[in-house]
Formats: structure tokens, C-alpha cells, sequence
């Protein structure tokens, strides 16, 4: 895809390496680039605890037709928009990343505990993780 | 009165030494090797214990072959609970003995299923080979046949229900007391 036609339409982005920074309309954004530029396939969700309270989320798509990678990532909060309307694959990335990350994603219809137990205590990749469920110590 | 209880352990002890039933319960890797030990190579039929139970109710032996995470534990501790006296555990692997390769630094791996249930003989490897389970079975074998059923009865008030507690199951809707596990 052309960058500069690109950087035309959405003025706040900007370019990191391979990776677009965009501030919010992630939503907007990821549902224009398929139409327009048929990057049809979400490879997956990356998210990592930058440790201020803020969350990097990192969008890896691609162009069967061109065969091109493309990476778009969004700083959140504790909330960020769900991508599942647009691709339905993301229903289970985003599901861990709420499980892993206490990133609430709102419109994703499945938002509940992925690898870890109904109810568990705190998310355990975030980095101010304190490990103090109490089923961690079962017969003690 | 002692020469009647002796003889009754005796007879009891071998024959739950000598027949016991295991559980299929197999979580990961070690389970390939349970598998290899029930197999024409090493037969564990030559011990007794080649009867593999799918159903809780029939088995008198919980082989723990492979990690528990913290989701898995109230399934086990179902399990475990749904068994008839007597009852006993081998703790297959270095994931159930005490966590393993898992034990620094992961967050939803449980340290030793000596946690949750009580248990009699430990196996640490990962994993261990076929003679090792058997050799832990000898060793089962032997302890049993050390035992009283006085003994037996001290054991099992050790191990106390935690399943209403702490599990979620009430929580996902399913009465327990219902399903007979308590």
C-alpha cells in the first residue's frame, strides 16, 4: 500500500520501522485498509504492557493478494474497541488479551476468561502483577 | 482382637495391593508414557493394574500423569473426590511433583497437586520412563501392604471437601451437592 495516500487520510499516524502508529479510530482505520487495500486476513493481536498503565496493542494483517504484511498498533487504556465486526477471527485473540491483559474490548460478544479460572485475581502479564488468589494455596 | 485385625489387613492389603485399578487421566506428555506402560513392552498387567477405568466410581488409583493448571484443579479434585475408598495417588512427573519446569515463573500452573489432594508416592522426571511407573506401582504395592484399615481411616479424614469452597463450579450454575460428588 502507498503511505503517502495513506498519511493523507488519517493525519494523526505516523510511521514507526514497518509498523503504523495510529492515536485512536482504530476501528475506522483497520475496516478502511481492508476495503480499500484487501488486506483480508488479521494474523493475529500482539499486546504488551509498555508499564505506565498503557497498553500497546499491535494488529498484524495481510494481503493474500499482494502478499504484504502490514502491522498497525494503537496504544489503549483499559479500554479499546473490538475489531470482531470486521474479523471474526478476532473474537478469541481478543478474548486472551482480556484474560492476560485486563484489556476491556468493548463489542466483542465472548469477553470472558480464557486460560485462567472464572474469577481469578488480577491479569498475569500485566507487570504489576502480585499473585494473591487465594486458590493459589488450595490445601494450605 | 490384634490377630484378627492382623489377618484381616492381610488378606484386605493383598488384595488391593495386588488388583489395583488406575483412572485414565492423562493431562500431557506423561500420558504418552502411561500409555507405553500399558503396552506389550512393558506390560503393567504383570502388576495388577492393567484395568483402566474411564469413570472415577471404579478406580481405586489416580495415576496424575501431566501439569494441573489452576483451570484444570476442580476437575481433579472432582475426580478425586468421586472415587471409592481406598483410594491412592501417584503424583506422575516433575509438573505434579512440585511444578516442574513450570514452578519459577508461571502463573497458571499449580506447584505440586499435593495441594489440592493428598498423595502417596511421588515420581519426578520429565518424564518418567515406563519402569519408573512401574517401579512406583511396586512401591504403591508395598506401602499398601504395610497398612491397617485403622490407619486407612485416619488417612481419609486428612483429605476434607474443598469442592463447594473454592472451585466456581456453583458459580457456573451446577448444584454439586446434586451431582453426588460431596
Amino acid at each position: 500500500m502507498n503511505w503517502a495516500e495513506f498519511k493523507n487520510i488519517f493525519n494523526d499516524c505516523r510511521l514507526e520501522g514497518e509498523k503504523i502508529i495510529i492515536e485512536s479510530n482504530l476501528l475506522k482505520t483497520i475496516e478502511f485498509i481492508k476495503t480499500n487495500y484487501h488486506f483480508n486476513m488479521l494474523k493475529e493481536i500482539i499486546a504488551s504492557d509498555n508499564g505506565d498503565g498503557t497498553t500497546e496493542l499491535t494488529y498484524r494483517l495481510f494481503s493474500p493478494e499482494d502478499e504484504e504484511d502490514l502491522m498497525i498498533s494503537i496504544n489503549v487504556k483499559d479500554e479499546a474497541e473490538s475489531i470482531s465486526s470486521i474479523f471474526e477471527s478476532a473474537v478469541a485473540d481478543e478474548k486472551e488479551i482480556f484474560d492476560l491483559f485486563g484489556v476491556k474490548f468493548i463489542g466483542n460478544s465472548e469477553l470472558k476468561r480464557l486460560y485462567m479460572p472464572e474469577g481469578w485475581r488480577g491479569n498475569p502479564l500485566r507487570k504489576d502483577y502480585q499473585e494473591n488468589d487465594e486458590r493459589l494455596t488450595w490445601n494450605e | 482382637m490384634n490377630i484378627i485385625v492382623t489377618s484381616i489387613d492381610y488378606i484386605l492389603n493383598w488384595s488391593r495391593a495386588n488388583s489395583l485399578w488406575p483412572l485414565t487421566f492423562a493431562t500431557s506428555c506423561c500420558g504418552i508414557e502411561m500409555m507405553q506402560t500399558v503396552a506389550s513392552n512393558n506390560d503393567i498387567a504383570r502388576f495388577g493394574s492393567e484395568v483402566f477405568r474411564g469413570s472415577p466410581r471404579q478406580a481405586d488409583l489416580l495415576i496424575c500423569a501431566g501439569t494441573i493448571t489452576h483451570k484444570m484443579a476442580p476437575a481433579l479434585l472432582r475426580l478425586y473426590e468421586q472415587m471409592p475408598e481406598p483410594k491412592y495417588v501417584i503424583a506422575m512427573g516433575a509438573c505434579t511433583c512440585g511444578g516442574g519446569m513450570f514452578a519459577e515463573t508461571s502463573y497458571s500452573v499449580i506447584k505440586g497437586i499435593d495441594k489440592i489432594i493428598p498423595v502417596d508416592i511421588y515420581l519426578p522426571m520429565c518424564p518418567p520412563k515406563p519402569e519408573s511407573l512401574l517401579d512406583a506401582i511396586r512401591k504403591l504395592q508395598k506401602e499398601i501392604k504395610k497398612e491397617s484399615i485403622l490407619d486407612r481411616k485416619k488417612f481419609t479424614n486428612k483429605h476434607t471437601s474443598k469442592l463447594t469452597e473454592s472451585c466456581g463450579l456453583l458459580e457456573e450454575g451446577i448444584n454439586v451437592t446434586k451431582l453426588g460428588v460431596l
